[in-house]
């Protein structure tokens, strides 16, 4: 019984390594992303680079991806412009 | 994005630094979890506000919703693969639509040339520049980042599968096999897609001319890809199976079942493959047939060589039965079980035929047998026939030495050539009569040398001694044997002469009872004429002569009862059997019948045993029978010739002799006891024997043989036989009571043997005289009472001087007869 316990204790902590684990890689991840963003000048913060990461792991084209978010972008400057005026 | 595309990019970036900074952290990027890093640099690099300009995706994005005026698409921040001028990129919004529908790098334009090419590639399982195998799922894709419809890219997934088949007909085929019937079925494959291979090089040819689109490739492929599925499913079916020497037939019947498939292209396919196949079978078959050889190194043909090593040679009978064997798992569809045996017949004759009899010559009148042969009923009458003719050859071989042993043995074992018998059974039996242990092999074999010498011929008889257990003499081990050599080992092996041995010890038991018997009646024959004074002797010698006649007539009848109904009868019905044989099996089969049927009638198998204890108990009693005989023949002997000594010294030895003659006369009551249970027992067990055999059927004769007047049935139920010594006695020797009691009487030796049979006669009459003298002398009486009274009544009346009175009576005198009758009997009375 101990050992059992032992092993399910050891399954739950190892969970939750990977748990913690798994945050930190994509903590990691995402630091390198927004780094080379940065690079790049995209003009994404992190939160929006989470999610567009995201949508481009579940199978979202990029290319169309990319279109988007300058749109939308452009639609904000747009926006931006008009409220200042 | 390439790497080659990268390294373009970022040359193109001003700022080093950046770069270096930018290619750091891909390298940290590749080194992460994520699974699209690919696409996520494209997106970045899109996204990227490094001073480009990006005004295109606005631009792009305005015509698009806001049906604006339609710049120029601008790919120059691209890299892309193949240089723009050669895409016709018209500025028609419906194309832009599609390239932006289309999934993909919408830089990319491909035309449908290209995408011929490549599914030209990939139709023969090669991997394109668009069409790329995917190992997870294990298909023929079009690459997702190339722009085209939907519906193409089904339809070029669609042929893709004719690719995947391919690919693995082709791994099918170029596998190397040890099996001769799959080899010919990668060939016959092989051929069929050489038919696919000329429908690409038309493929070629037309796009050459570019008149080939995709569908009109669909179209074209439809027919071999159903080929193709369909090869592929059959493929499937062989190559789950994990030995290989089952494929085979396992093959060959599955391309027979697809050969009758609906579909008549089917149909047709898979019959031509079939026909490929089925040609290493065919040449098996063959191989075997006319030649008797087996060639199979994948072990595929039904018939397989027994593969053990115990199996020698020269031993009887195994290799006929068991050199080879049918593996009924291997036989292929078509060929029936029954054909399949046949063929397995005719080669095991042939090589029969090769081994043991050194026959080679076969007659070669037979066309082989085609492939077109095969499966159909002519295939079934054509083996059949070969079969027959090499039967017939087999049964000429064999038949004629095989009659020649046949009839040696049922001269020998089986006791058919009765003068050799008797005269051997006369020269062996002083051998015989020793213990077993002292008899020796090669003197039993020169008597039997010698005993050969009385017939003319050469024989090929030997002695066999059978293992001595304890109190037995050389009887019960003795066995003649009979040499067998190839071929007829097969047919008498070891068992079948163990059975012959059998057989042979029985009727020689027999045979020695009957010796036993004749040797006694010999003894007899001393001793036909005794002289008259041996009362005792001479009944006790008639009844061991009614004894053994009594056992001469079972033992003759038995012995014919064997001889006649049990080996004569089924040896009648073999011989008529054995002509009409037509192959070694039905032979061997026939002649174990021949035996069997020899061992149940002479009750030799489990079924007689308790009959075969009766037989050898009678047996028994009849050897005890002799040894009493001789017992007392020569107490008779001795008696006779004591007697004749007697009758010289008489006074002398009178008391000693008296003595010496009741001695003799206990001893001799002894033997007639023992000759007298001897005999109840005998009987007592015949009656046994004959209520065995009158259970059964068949064994009636037998039974009314042996007991035609009910004799024996007679003694059971009424016991007129007695078998008690006074008895016997009290009927046979009614004096010797008498004799016993007056041995003194007799002073002298002459008178021993008058007075016995006066005082017998005298003893008869005297019971008779006795009376009579009672009679006469009340007679008498009565005679002298009528004479006295008449003398009184005489007296009454003679007062009267007159003395010749008339009235006077003279009494009535006897007759001369009467007187002399008197007389005599008077002096006898003396006697009394």
């Amino acid at each position: 019984m101990s050992a059992n316990q032992n092993n399910s204790s050891n399954f739950k902590s190892q969970l939750k390594v990977s748990i913690s684990q798994e945050k930190e890689e994509a903590q990691e991840t995402l630091e390198i992303i927004h780094e080379m963003s940065q690079i790049l000048n995209c003009g994404l913060d992190r939160q929006q680079l989470a999610v567009l990461v995201s949508m481009i792991e579940n199978g979202v084209n990029p290319e169309a991806l990319a279109l988007v978010v300058n749109e939308m972008k452009t639609e904000l400057n747009t926006y931006k412009k008009i409220h200042k005026q | 994005m390439d790497e080659s595309e990268l390294q373009a990019e970022m040359t193109k970036m001003t700022n080093k630094s950046q770069a270096y900074r930018l290619q750091d952290c891909i390298n940290r990027l590749n080194k992460t979890r994520l699974k699209k890093k690919n696409e996520l640099i494209h997106f970045l690099f899109r996204t990227s506000q490094l001073g480009q300009n990006n005004s295109y995706t606005n631009q792009t994005l305005d015509t698009l919703f806001k049906s604006q005026e339609i710049s120029q698409i601008n790919y120059s921040q691209t890299i892309p693969k193949k240089i723009i001028e050669e895409s016709p990129i018209n500025n028609d919004l419906m194309n832009i639509i599609q390239q932006i529908t289309d999934k993909g790098n919408g830089t990319l334009s491909i035309s449908e040339k290209d995408l011929i090419k490549d599914l030209i590639f990939s139709i023969q399982g090669i991997e394109s520049q668009f069409i790329s195998y995917d190992p997870i799922n294990d298909q023929f894709q079009v690459k997702k980042d190339i722009a085209i419809s939907s519906a193409s890219r089904k339809l070029l997934n669609v042929m893709c599968e004719c690719g995947w088949l391919f690919k693995k007909i082709q791994t099918f085929t170029q596998s190397n096999y040890n099996s001769l019937v799959l080899q010919a079925l990668q060939n016959s494959i092989k051929e069929e897609l050489n038919e696919y291979y000329r429908l690409i090089a038309y493929f070629e040819n037309l796009l050459a001319e570019s008149t080939l689109t995709l569908r009109k490739m669909y179209m074209w492929l439809k027919q071999p890809m159903h080929h193709l599925v369909q090869i592929n499913l059959v493929l499937s079916q062989n190559l789950t199976n994990v030995q290989l020497g089952t494929t085979s037939s396992l093959v060959i019947s599955i391309l027979c079942r697809y050969s009758k498939h609906g579909c008549p292209q089917t149909s047709q396919l898979f019959s031509r493959i079939l026909h490929q196949t089925t040609i290493p079978i065919v040449r098996f078959i063959n191989q075997w047939i006319f030649d008797g050889s087996l060639n199979d190194q994948a072990q595929e043909f039904f018939i397989e060589r027994n593969d053990s090593n115990k199996i020698q040679i020269r031993d009887s009978g195994e290799l006929w039965k068991n050199e080879f064997k049918v593996n009924q798992d291997k036989i292929p569809y078509m060929i029936s079980l029954n054909d399949s045996y046949k063929i397995f017949d005719t080669g095991r004759v042939i090589n029969w035929l090769r081994k043991q009899c050194k026959f080679t010559q076969f007659n070669q009148n037979y066309d082989l047998i085609t492939i077109d042969l095969l499966g159909t009923e002519q295939f079934s009458l054509f083996v059949d026939q070969v079969n027959k003719e090499y039967n017939k050859q087999l049964i000429q071989l064999i038949k004629p030495n095989f009659k020649i042993t046949l009839n040696a043995i049922k001269r020998f074992l089986l006791l058919g050539q009765g003068e050799f018998i008797h005269t051997l059974m006369e020269l062996l039996q002083t051998e015989l009569n020793k213990p077993a242990q002292q008899c020796y092999r090669h003197t039993l074999l020169s008597i039997l040398e010698s005993a050969f010498k009385h017939i003319s011929q050469e024989v090929r008889l030997n002695v066999k001694l059978l293992e001595p257990s304890q109190n037995d003499t050389g009887w019960e081990i003795f066995c003649l044997d009979y040499t067998i050599d190839e071929p007829l080992n097969t047919i008498f092996n070891q068992k079948i002469m163990l059975s012959y041995y059998r057989i042979f010890n029985f009727l020689w038991r027999i045979k020695r009872v009957e010796f036993t018997l004749t040797q006694c009646w010999k003894m007899h024959q001393k001793f036909m004429v005794i002289p008259n004074q041996f009362q005792t002797i001479k009944k006790a010698i008639q009844l061991s002569y009614q004894m053994m006649n009594e056992m001469q007539h079972f033992i003759k009848n038995f012995y014919s009862y064997l001889m006649l109904e049990a080996i004569e009868s089924s040896w009648k019905k073999f011989i008529d059997e054995c002509d009409k044989i037509q192959d070694l099996d039905g032979l061997i089969k026939i002649h174990e019948l021949f035996i069997s049927d020899i061992l149940d009638r002479s009750f030799l198998n489990t079924k007689g045993e308790s009959t075969q204890k009766l037989l050898f108990k009678l047996f028994d009693y009849i050897f005890r029978f002799k040894s009493c005989q001789e017992l007392l023949l020569s107490y008779a002997k001795d008696q006779i010739s004591q007697t004749d000594n007697q009758q010289l010294q008489l006074k002398n030895l009178l008391n000693k002799q008296q003595n010496i003659s009741r001695q003799n006369q206990n001893k001799n009551q002894d033997i007639i006891k023992s000759l007298l249970e001897l005999r109840k027992q005998y009987r007592d067990q015949m009656f046994d024997l004959l209520e065995k055999l009158k259970k059964e059927d068949r064994l009636k004769f037998l039974h009314f043989k042996l007991d035609f007047n009910e004799y024996y049935l007679g003694i059971q139920e009424s016991k007129i036989f007695n078998q008690d010594l006074e008895r016997f006695i009290e009927k046979c020797l009614p004096k010797v009571n008498e004799v016993q009691i007056q041995p003194n009487r007799v002073p002298n030796s002459k008178q021993i043997v008058q007075p016995q049979q006066q005082q017998q006669r005298i003893f008869n009459t005297n019971i008779d005289i006795q009376n009579d003298l009672r009679q006469f002398k009340e007679g008498l009486k009565q005679s002298d009472e009528q004479r006295r009274q008449q003398l009184q009544f005489k007296n009454q009346f003679t007062k009267s001087p007159l003395e010749k009175s008339p009235l006077i009576q003279i009494p009535p005198t006897m007759t001369e007869h009467e007187k002399r009758k008197n007389d005599e009997y008077l002096s006898s009375s003396d006697d009394d």
